[in-house]
């Protein structure tokens, strides 16, 4: 391995590491941010009282309770959708560190 | 003679999506646009502090109170009811933010985005613990002694204090924040009350803190589109090449290129809206006799720029256009007695020697929806009904039978009063159908901003009505200011 490549391997280790908290970022942001938007419009028009009353009456839930599962439950599913969005598209960056990595030996 | 040629592939760290990124230290700068950041600052996080300590007519002047399902704005009262104008207030927020950035580009990001301007007081505090940029480079580098434990806890101590704070006014937002400070006070938090002041608290800590301008680079969604509002005559901040290149170290008292082309040229090339000299697009003399452009390489505004980046290599996605550069190299371009704007506000229509242009299709069509909305969202705020008449049928049986051969039909009225004052409501059928009349009584009085659930029971005498009818019914108050029309169902059954 040429110095050139080691340093690259090690660059590659700090890199992907700042590249994976940056995709945790990059899903957990937009997610919340569309999460928050669903659970403005949904519980301006229902109120969770009365939606536990349909649901489960045996339960007692308060507003403040309804309204956080609420916005939890939107958080996991465009969390969910966001993160399998990132999980299929990082194949691609995989390669593309593999790549690099070989053209950075074959420079020997 | 088969020796390999030697390859090495070349990358912009700052493009390179391997490259971790170095902790980027903003130096401190004063200037005009770094003032007006301060102003906005105080502006915006004085309005979010203090906004809901402010009382209105008995109230909390802004309080979402999600509890009771009612939103507070001064003298307005909100309902579920009302969302749709919450809505419409979203999409006049949403075209400002379009119109302002197609006229004055990332205005929001670098002087009004919540990131931008907590992470400046998070920024002042740093500097209040931990001294100027050098002084915390090398604080950053060196080893724990008992000044670094003592200055990172009195930074940490302040930060976290201040999260807490803005988690506190976040959540006062939403409950009244009186009944918050004495739950505060005794330590009595409901749990969700005080999951979410930690919750808010820990996400003002993080992205100000911690995060910053990585945040605007890589998680930021907006960041990425709002490229699709510029145009040519958006304004940007920008570096003008022209008149900077060949950049260099140099002595005092050598000329701008400016004074030089001037001599040579008489003004040719200014700038529309600023004035400032430019030697962009129109001609350029020969350079200066050691062939050095205005820029003297000192990297003042590479080190200035909260996302750590260089402007002089042209205008890049992690720009949030907060000025600092302009700031930064005007003070040294008047150390140097040059010209100031070597890097400034501009467009690419100036840079390109045409002229700029305000009014235009996009910002035109903008400015029309805007004011259009503007406009709708005024009048049909004022004009709001006051009471909501919600007719709703019996779920459980279309009707009844009566021993008598009558009909009947169950109904619940939900009335909702929106105004401040109580009132006595009269319910009645508004056509004269003569073969419907309502069973129990018409009259009910409903409380301020109350709900009022009234069941009501229409009778048809014996074959009175046939099938499906259609009932209007009408809700008055006694001097008919409040009179309101709702439109149900009578069921009965077929012809045999």
């Amino acid at each position: 391995m040429t110095d050139d490549a080691k340093r690259a391997d090690g660059e590659d280790a700090a890199g992907l590491r700042a590249l994976r908290l940056r995709r945790v970022g990059a899903v957990a942001w937009p997610s919340f941010f569309a999460a928050c938007v669903a659970s403005v419009v949904f519980f301006a028009i229902v109120d969770p009282s009365e939606l536990a009353e349909i649901t489960w009456p045996h339960l007692t839930v308060s507003r403040e309770f309804g309204y956080s599962i609420g916005f939890f439950m939107f958080w996991a599913c465009t969390l969910g959708s966001s993160a399998f969005t990132a999980l299929l598209l990082s194949a691609r960056v995989k390669r593309a560190a593999r790549e690099r990595r070989q053209t950075l030996e074959s420079g020997q | 003679m088969s020796r390999p040629i030697p390859l090495t592939v070349v990358q912009d760290p700052g493009e390179s999506l391997y490259a971790a990124q170095p902790k980027v230290y903003p130096r401190e700068i004063d200037g005009r646009f770094a003032r007006l950041r301060i102003v906005a600052v105080f502006v915006l996080l004085g309005l979010f502090y203090l906004l809901p300590w402010v009382r209105w007519d008995g109230h909390q002047a802004v309080l979402f109170d999600l509890p009771a399902r009612k939103f507070y704005v001064f003298g307005l009262t909100f309902w579920p009811q009302d969302f749709f104008w919450l809505a419409c207030l979203l999409i006049i927020a949403a075209i400002t933010l379009f119109f302002f950035t197609a006229l004055a580009g990332r205005l929001w990001c670098g002087y009004a985005c919540p990131q931008t301007v907590w992470t400046e007081v998070f920024l002042w505090i740093e500097r209040l613990c931990e001294g100027r940029r050098n002084q915390r480079i090398k604080l950053d580098g060196g080893k724990w002694t008992r000044e670094k434990i003592l200055r990172k806890s009195a930074k940490q101590f302040l930060w976290i204090t201040l999260s807490l704070w803005t988690g506190f006014t976040f959540v006062g937002f939403f409950t009244p924040i009186l009944d918050l400070g004495h739950a505060a006070a005794s330590l009595s938090f409901s749990g969700w009350e005080g999951f979410w002041i930690v919750f808010y608290g820990f996400a003002t800590y993080g992205n100000a803190g911690y995060m910053r301008e990585q945040v605007c680079k890589y998680m930021c969604p907006y960041a990425r589109f709002q490229s699709a509002m510029f145009d040519h005559d958006t304004l940007i901040i920008s570096y003008d090449e022209a008149r900077g290149e060949p950049r260099g170290h140099r002595k005092r008292g050598v000329p701008s290129v400016l004074a030089i082309s001037a001599l040579a040229a008489p003004p040719s090339a200014l700038d529309g809206d600023s004035g400032s000299p430019s030697a962009s697009g129109a001609s350029r003399s020969p350079p200066s006799a050691n062939a050095l452009g205005d820029c003297i390489a000192c990297d003042a505004c590479v080190q200035v720029c909260p996302t750590g980046i260089d402007i002089r290599d042209g205008l890049q996605i992690e720009c949030i256009a907060c000025a600092a550069c302009i700031d930064a190299c005007d003070s040294v371009m008047d150390k140097m007695a040059y010209p100031r704007g070597l890097i400034r506000y501009t467009t690419e229509s100036l840079l390109s020697g045409r002229v700029r242009r305000i009014v235009r299709p996009r910002t035109a069509i903008y400015a029309t929806i805007l004011t259009a909305l503007i406009v709708a969202f005024a009048w049909g705020v004022t004009h709001r009904a006051a009471l909501i008449v919600d007719v709703l049928h019996d779920r459980n049986a279309l009707y009844r039978e009566m021993s008598d051969g009558g009909i009947e039909n169950g109904y619940t009225l939900k009335l909702v009063n929106k105004t401040d004052l109580v009132q006595n409501l009269s319910i009645a059928l508004e056509d004269d159908e003569p073969a419907l009349r309502i069973v129990g009584k018409t009259r009910v009085t409903v409380e301020p901003g109350q709900v009022a659930n009234v069941p009501l029971t229409l009778r048809a005498d014996r074959d009175g009505i046939k099938g499906r009818r259609r009932v209007e019914l009408l809700v008055r108050n006694d001097d008919d200011s409040i009179h309101v029309e709702h439109k149900s169902e009578f069921f009965a059954p077929e012809e045999k």
